[in-house]
């Protein structure tokens, strides 16, 4: 009797693994992901041939930093937990510059600090949640202009003097949509809106400028999108792994919140254009690295703007102490990586 | 030394052979159960599933083979879901082999390194001794005649 039952439960549980199998195999074949995989080329990097020579390096209290920029061979960097830009000058000195910015904008409500792309003397600050962006003159401790937007905004580009890009919300509670904003005597008003329609949250993202071109980075999937100077979509392009899909969210209570149904996996963490080249910082291993080597590595993939946002190579580097890395710059011929507790200088060329 | 007392011995040390493989292997993945949802999510056989959902599942049988095949009362059932549980990952990575261009593993710790022709065979040797411990178990249990 009871050998006869132990036969059905392996019958049936056979039966039961044959029905997953065939559910996977269907769910595989019904999906055009592995398609798409051998359209991108799959999932392999090559290694780019660059020289990379310690230049400075700095020890710095434990913290949370980001590069502001380099300039003139002096490093600036900001320390999250304060409202100060620091210099690492290249006479060795050390300044600390206290942000001029009104003292009622708490220290986390400045999101972003980045130098003027159009006055490099100036800085801008964004203060996204005061709805402002202030551009500031560091040195002599000057507020230069204030730019107080209608909308809530995000990831702002500065494109001239009285323009930005930046990120607002879209059609419906869960979109966001790339708009420039434009200054006029004081007043803003919105003087592009780009038909791209992105999934807030899924999406997220940052913004890059190339030449008259505006690129997106999306920081949870394998897209970038190339847009034109009024915000058109040129070209979708692909980071090497053609496998990251969007990441699902839920919205609840009537559309009032959203969340990610996982927490999402970051896939593009860091972005810069050098040239014509787009760097970006992976986050994913591909097929032919080596866990434990690329556990320990910062992975650069390079992708040529000039040709479509063409894959062309990887540059791999040892992180510091095995440590996570907080900001990477890159420009000047320097590479510059902060660190919990160091900020390093390299020279370099690819 | 009987043959009987040997056959027992044998029995007995393969039992805790399947324990040890699952044990570690769930212990492997519910260490890294980040990485682990990771390189499932990585599969082209799990999109728009959710990971966490299927990764949980798969710890959760992991775990609970070893308990049932400590107890003589259950050992049956723990003998089947191993046996089961391996056919599911062996027909999973033949799946991954034949059709994906790419192939992840989420195996964890050691067996994470073998390739995937010594996956298959560690997972054929496997499922051959939880189906000959589970027939021996199976016959145990009939009541004597």
């Amino acid at each position: 009797m009871k050998t006869k039952n132990g036969n059905m439960l392996l019958l049936t549980g056979i039966a039961i693994v044959c029905l997953i199998t065939g559910f996977l195999y269907y769910h595989f074949k019904t999906n055009k992901l592995a398609e798409n995989f051998f359209k991108g080329g799959g999932f392999r990097r090559s290694q780019t041939a660059w020289t990379l020579s310690l230049n400075k390096d700095y020890d710095l209290p434990r913290g949370y930093y980001s590069v502001v920029a380099y300039d003139q061979g002096n490093v600036l960097f900001r320390d999250y937990s304060n409202k100060t830009v620091t210099s690492f000058n290249k006479d060795y000195s050390k300044s600390v510059y206290p942000l001029p910015i009104p003292t009622t904008i708490p220290v986390t409500n400045v999101f972003r600090i980045s130098q003027n792309t159009v006055n490099p003397s100036l800085y801008d600050i964004q203060c996204s949640n005061n709805d402002q962006l202030f551009a500031v003159d560091l040195q002599n401790k000057k507020m230069a202009a204030t730019y107080q937007f209608s909308h809530y905004y995000e990831k702002a580009i500065r494109l001239t003097d009285s323009s930005f890009a930046c990120i607002v919300q879209g059609d419906g509670p869960t979109h966001m949509q790339p708009v420039i904003f434009s200054f006029m005597h004081g007043k803003d008003s919105i003087t592009r809106k780009s038909p791209l329609n992105l999934v807030s949250m899924s999406e997220d993202g940052m913004f890059v400028k190339h030449k008259d071109e505006l690129i997106y980075l999306n920081s949870y999937n394998h897209n970038f999108y190339v847009l034109d100077s009024n915000l058109n979509q040129k070209y979708i392009g692909n980071t090497i792994d053609t496998i990251t899909i969007l990441p699902k969210t839920v919205s609840l209570k009537n559309n009032t919140i959203t969340k990610f149904i996982k927490q999402p996996q970051p896939v593009n963490q860091f972005c810069m254009v050098v040239g014509d080249t787009l760097v970006v910082n992976s986050r994913i291993r591909a097929d032919n690295d080596d866990p434990q080597v690329f556990g320990k590595s910062i992975v650069l993939d390079l992708y040529d703007l000039k040709h479509g946002g063409k894959y062309s190579g990887t540059i791999y580097m040892d992180k510091y102490k095995g440590q996570e890395l907080q900001d990477i710059y890159l420009g000047h011929r320097k590479l510059l990586l902060t660190y919990p507790d160091k900020l390093i200088v390299y020279d370099v060329s690819l | 030394m009987t043959f009987r007392y040997k056959r027992s011995y044998l029995l007995t040390f393969l039992q805790c052979l399947v324990s040890f493989l699952f044990l570690y292997s769930g212990i492997s993945k519910a260490r890294g159960f980040g990485l682990f949802v990771n390189t499932l999510d990585k599969s082209l056989f799990f999109t728009d599933f959710n990971t966490n959902f299927v990764g949980g599942f798969v710890v959760v049988a992991e775990f609970s083979i070893p308990v049932l095949l400590f107890f003589e009362s259950t050992a049956l059932y723990g003998y089947l879901l191993s046996f089961l549980l391996l056919l599911l990952f062996t027909a999973y990575i033949i799946l991954m082999f034949a059709l994906s261009p790419y192939l992840p593993c989420s195996c964890g710790g050691l067996i994470e390194s073998l390739s995937w022709g010594q996956h298959i065979l560690f997972n054929l040797v496997f499922m051959v001794i939880s189906l000959v411990l589970f027939i021996n178990q199976n016959k145990k249990q009939v009541p004597a005649q």
